[in-house]
């Protein structure tokens, strides 16, 4: 923008649009110019195709008056073609008119964060639904598995193919009605492992019998005591007796 | 003097034919509103300067008081150089 494009450079790029060498485009650019300069002192208008009309003005301080080309105006006022002028009613003021509300810094940045808090739950939204996504598969899988085999047991396909419609309702597009079980390859389907249990003439059935709160321990403080007490009768009835035979003496 | 006739005396001027000419021509003119679109100034040397000025939405009142909003436009202006001034006044 702004920029100022010397004749070199002109050449150059107009060299590089028609395919001639920058000597050719340089010395044609200056006779151009040259001519229409000729022209215009001999007192003739110049009109250049695609970039505008010159005509003579008796001004001194503007000899040359320069219209562009209405093609070129049009192209270089292209990002304003949308706007039209617009008459003002006399109660609007200049005042009014010069007033704009422009978001401030604060806004734009509370906006950020809004923003950025926004992509947050978005991308919260899809990894949760692509975890759906996971439960569903898995959800539709087992429905299927579980429609096999409830078919064996002379159940509807419809009330199942109706169950897994409302398990994978959220991603799965099912058409009700429709008993259409879906083709899954064989490889897909994995049976159960079943574990071979060789059966018993008698079934086993293990008791709890619940701990009684007086262990072995209290059996022997009890039978501790009684020896400590037989002992004790034992001593005194020695003892008496002696005693009487002592005072028998 | 229109750009065609322009054309054919500066092909006869250089030595090319008339077909190359009109390329250079097109060229030319295409370079110059691609300098206008930049808001650049191609300066021709003793010729003048051919510039854009973009000027801002602007409130017009004519003589009734009717005031009307007029929207921002690029304008593209021709400046002579010094030398053609000089040539023109004379």
């Amino acid at each position: 923008m702004n920029e100022k494009i010397p004749l070199q450079l002109l050449a150059k790029r107009v060299a590089e649009k028609s395919g001639a060498d920058i000597a050719t485009a340089q010395s044609f650019i200056k006779s151009i110019f040259a001519n229409a300069t000729q022209s215009l002192l001999k007192g003739d208008s110049v009109t250049l195709e695609g970039i505008g009309t010159f005509k003579i003005s008796h001004s001194p301080e503007n000899p040359i008056v320069f219209k562009c080309d209405g093609e070129l105006a049009d192209q270089i006022n292209a990002p304003f073609a949308i706007f039209e002028p617009v008459e003002i009613s006399e109660e609007v003021s200049v005042d009014e008119l010069d007033t704009v509300d422009l978001p401030v810094a604060d806004d734009i940045e509370d906006l950020s964060d809004e923003e950025v808090k926004a992509q947050e739950i978005v991308s919260d939204i899809d990894e949760s639904s692509s975890d759906m996504e996971v439960l569903t598969d898995e959800v539709s899988n087992d429905a299927v598995a579980e429609s096999i085999d409830l078919n064996e047991n002379n159940v509807t396909e419809n009330t199942i193919v109706e169950d897994a419609v409302t398990l994978s309702e959220p991603i799965v597009d099912v058409v009700e009605g429709n008993i259409d079980v879906p083709e899954i390859p064989e490889t897909e389907i994995t049976e159960p492992e079943i574990t071979y249990i060789p059966e018993q003439g008698e079934e086993f059935v293990e008791y709890h019998i619940p701990k009684s709160r007086f262990g072995l321990g209290y059996f022997l403080g009890i039978v501790t005591g009684l020896v400590i007490a037989a002992l004790a009768i034992a001593a005194y009835t020695i003892y008496t007796s002696e005693a009487l035979k002592n005072t028998a003496i | 003097m229109d750009s065609k006739q322009l054309i054919d005396i500066v092909a006869e001027e250089i030595g090319i034919n008339n077909t190359d000419a009109d390329g250079l021509y097109s060229a030319l003119a295409m370079t110059i509103r691609e300098c206008a679109d930049e808001l650049a100034t191609v300066a021709i040397p003793g010729f003048g300067n051919f510039s854009t000025i973009k000027r801002n939405e602007e409130i017009v009142v004519n003589e009734q008081g009717q005031k009307t909003l007029l929207p921002p436009v690029i304008e593209m202006s021709f400046t002579p150089s010094i030398l053609l001034r000089k040539k023109m006044i004379g």
